[in-house]
């Protein structure tokens, strides 16, 4: 490690490197390199003389209290900033630092043995997770960040050290790091952090959820890296196709310049989008949603010009506590999330568990086609009947709908709807308010329910497509597995086929149908929903901007010819080739200022 | 003093949420909390000394609680280690 740094100072150019990863916040970003590790302070082992002992027990808790103070400080910026969900980690964080066990043992321990308090501290942490080597391991590494967090704060504060922290960052840092702690994302601060690089992560990590909202470009994933940078280092952020270049060459900066400026462009013109409303050349009003999941993105949402929450996922709620969640619990955060986007709509989803949101401790051969989604809820009516009923209670807060994920069978949607009649009347015996005439919907996500579109609309007031799931089935492609994941592709013909069949069936039975999948943020896909008549579309917060102006430069009746050719063509390349070349031919004015299609390309 | 085998429950056992909330709950009481597992007593109001037993999911834990207001302490704990959420 050493050597390689001394090795890197002493060449007089660097050479590029390039490292990939996952792009989850876009945006362009170079800065110098701020390597975040997990900080362990140098503790040095000073005997005492007895009549210190009162003096040194004292600094302790001192030291204690002064890191109740910093974290729960912490606590409430996070619960304010992302949500009561994130404030839990801390308190988690907090507990440790309070454990009755470690103060008593570590005020022992610098009595008895007349040590210093950083010493008898950090020896009475090693012997308290002694104990765990048998079997607990994963327990504590688990929460190893969090614990190591904890005790580097206290020692620092014993210390009188300042913890290297984001918050003491040069202004325009990127951020490196193996994994960030949540005590460190909550305090991303997009004037000094210019933009993060993980190893660790996925599109929903906190540190994602963080950088997206707060529109720093950030990219995870990113195997290797901690090891290949110094601090200091020069890098080159590109979070549009998550790429890292460390030590960009002269050439590197020139070809990016010039697309920074066009994406800079680009951003302005969009900013301008956010009064206007989602409607295209020929005035045709789509409503236009944001898919949400925390709360913080619900203010992204709202920031962006969203007209609703087209598809709010329940599963977190019970995967971030790893157990379920109460009905009280569930029922504040639907309130919240109602009372935000009032008057406009909010479409709950019921638990989406099960598939590749695993519920911990719980597995079986084939998740997808195994016990997910409605089919779990059906199985679990205590469960499910908890959630109908905090939505029901949060129907009078907004403007809130219910939608039920995976149907395939009008069996389920019936069951599904008598559930949540017996929670109506319950909930009137109890005289408890909520909406009688509360919308109910149902995502058409396997081939079973498009084929059945017709009949579902009969019985519900909406629908809503989940592409990404009804691709995976239509194609039987596990997108996840990575030997055949290239064969997944939302326009293929067999899913265009599908997603049309559904939109006509609601037309004729006289409900709206809606896009929330990601179907629905792919320009390609955009101007075939238009065509095909799509009365909703919903796309993640940050596309929102993207989507209007995409909608606001298509004529309906053009892209209706070109739906209707693309849902007869035999391939899904035959499909993006015809797309492109409309594009150009006539959707020319769009074709320029799509910077997505380029990345789509890549 | 009240002691008593329990099967724990929840869907993942007394991981570092649950055991945190635990101790919160443990903490409102005078008593003192003890928990065993395989024969190790630990402090129950202390989240590291919990973490260390590994009480996974279907896991036979003792819980001993003794004070002077053990058996409010002692059924509000047992609620909380054997719940199942479901």
């Amino acid at each position: 490690m050493i050597h390689k740094s001394v090795d890197s100072r002493m060449r007089s150019k660097p050479k590029e490197k390039i490292v990939r990863g996952i792009p989850v916040s876009a945006g362009f970003a170079r800065g110098k390199v701020f390597v975040y590790r997990l900080y362990l302070p140098e503790v040095e082992e000073r005997a005492l003389l007895p009549d210190e002992v009162a003096k040194e027990v004292e600094r302790f808790k001192k030291g204690i209290k002064i890191t109740n103070e910093d974290l729960r400080q912490l606590r409430d910026r996070v619960k304010k900033e992302m949500g009561r969900d994130f404030a839990d980690f801390i308190d988690v964080q907090l507990a440790v630092l309070n454990d009755q066990e470690v103060l008593k043992k570590t005020e022992q321990y610098i009595s008895e043995k007349l040590r210093n308090a950083e010493f008898a501290y950090t020896q009475t942490l090693k012997e308290i997770s002694a104990g765990v080597s048998r079997t607990g391991l994963s327990f504590f590494r688990e929460r190893f960040v969090d614990i190591a967090d904890v005790s580097a704060r206290v020692l620092s504060v014993l210390l009188g050290e300042e913890l290297p922290s984001i918050h003491t960052l040069e202004p325009g840092s990127i951020i490196v790091a193996q994994d960030l702690p949540p005590s460190e994302t909550a305090l991303l601060d997009p004037k000094k952090v210019a933009g993060v690089v993980l190893e660790a992560g996925g599109k929903t990590s906190h540190t994602a959820i963080m950088a997206k909202a707060k529109e720093i470009p950030a990219v995870v994933g990113a195997q290797g890296i901690t090891r290949e940078v110094d601090d200091g280092d020069d890098v080159l952020v590109d979070g549009y196709r998550g790429i890292v270049f460390i030590n960009p060459t002269p050439s590197r900066l020139t070809t990016y310049k010039s697309e920074i400026e066009r994406y800079q462009a680009h951003r302005a013109s969009l900013k301008a989008l956010v009064e206007e409303e989602a409607v295209t050349l020929d005035g045709k009003v789509i409503d236009l949603s944001a898919n949400v999941e925390f709360l913080i993105e619900a203010k992204t949402a709202r920031q962006n010009g969203a007209r609703g929450v087209g598809l709010f996922r329940t599963e977190y709620l019970y995967l971030a506590k790893r157990r379920p969640p109460t009905e009280e619990e569930q029922y504040q955060v639907f309130r919240d999330v109602a009372e935000m986007f009032k008057p406009y709509p909010v479409i709950i989803r019921t638990f989406d568990l099960g598939g590749d949101k695993v519920i911990p401790g719980y597995s079986e051969a084939n998740p997808f086609l195994g016990w997910r989604a409605i089919r779990l809820c059906l199985d679990d009516p205590v469960l499910f009947k908890g959630q109908l009923r905090a939505i029901l209670r949060a129907s009078l807060h907004g403007n809130v709908k219910v939608m039920f994920p995976m149907i395939a069978t009008i069996e389920e949607l019936r069951r599904a709807k008598l559930l949540l009649e017996e929670a109506k009347k319950e909930l009137r015996k109890e005289g408890k308010g909520f909406n009688e005439q509360m919308e109910v919907g149902v995502m058409i996500e396997t081939p079973s329910a498009a084929l059945l579109a017709q009949q579902l609309a009969r019985e519900c007031n909406f629908l809503s497509i989940g592409s990404n799931d009804l691709t995976q089935y239509t194609l039987a492609v596990d997108r996840g597995n990575k030997l055949v994941a290239k064969l997944f592709d939302h326009l293929h013909p067999a899913v265009l086929q599908l997603i049309k069949k559904t939109i006509d069936a609601a037309h004729q039975q006289g409900v709206w149908v809606g896009m929330c999948g990601e179907f629905g943020a792919d320009p390609l896909g955009i101007i075939l929903l238009l065509g095909m008549g799509i009365d909703e579309i919903s796309v993640v917060p940050g596309m929102i901007p993207e989507a209007k102006s995409i909608i606001r430069s298509v004529d309906t009746t053009v892209a209706r010819d070109v739906a209707s050719q693309a849902v007869e063509l035999s391939t899904a390349l035959e499909v993006e080739r015809l797309l492109y070349r409309e594009l150009h031919r006539r959707f020319s004015k769009l074709a320029q200022s799509l910077f997505a299609v380029e990345a789509r390309k890549r | 003093m009240i002691k008593e085998e329990l099967i724990i429950g929840g869907p993942v056992g007394l991981h570092a949420r649950p055991a945190a909330e635990f101790v919160r709950l443990a903490e409102k009481f005078q008593s003192r909390v003890r928990l065993a597992k395989d024969g190790i007593w630990v402090n129950g109001k202390s989240i590291l000394a919990i973490l260390t037993l590994a009480a996974e999911k279907g896991s036979v834990v003792t819980l001993e609680v003794s004070g002077v207001d053990e058996e409010e302490a002692f059924r509000v704990l047992k609620e909380k280690l054997t719940q199942n959420d479901t």
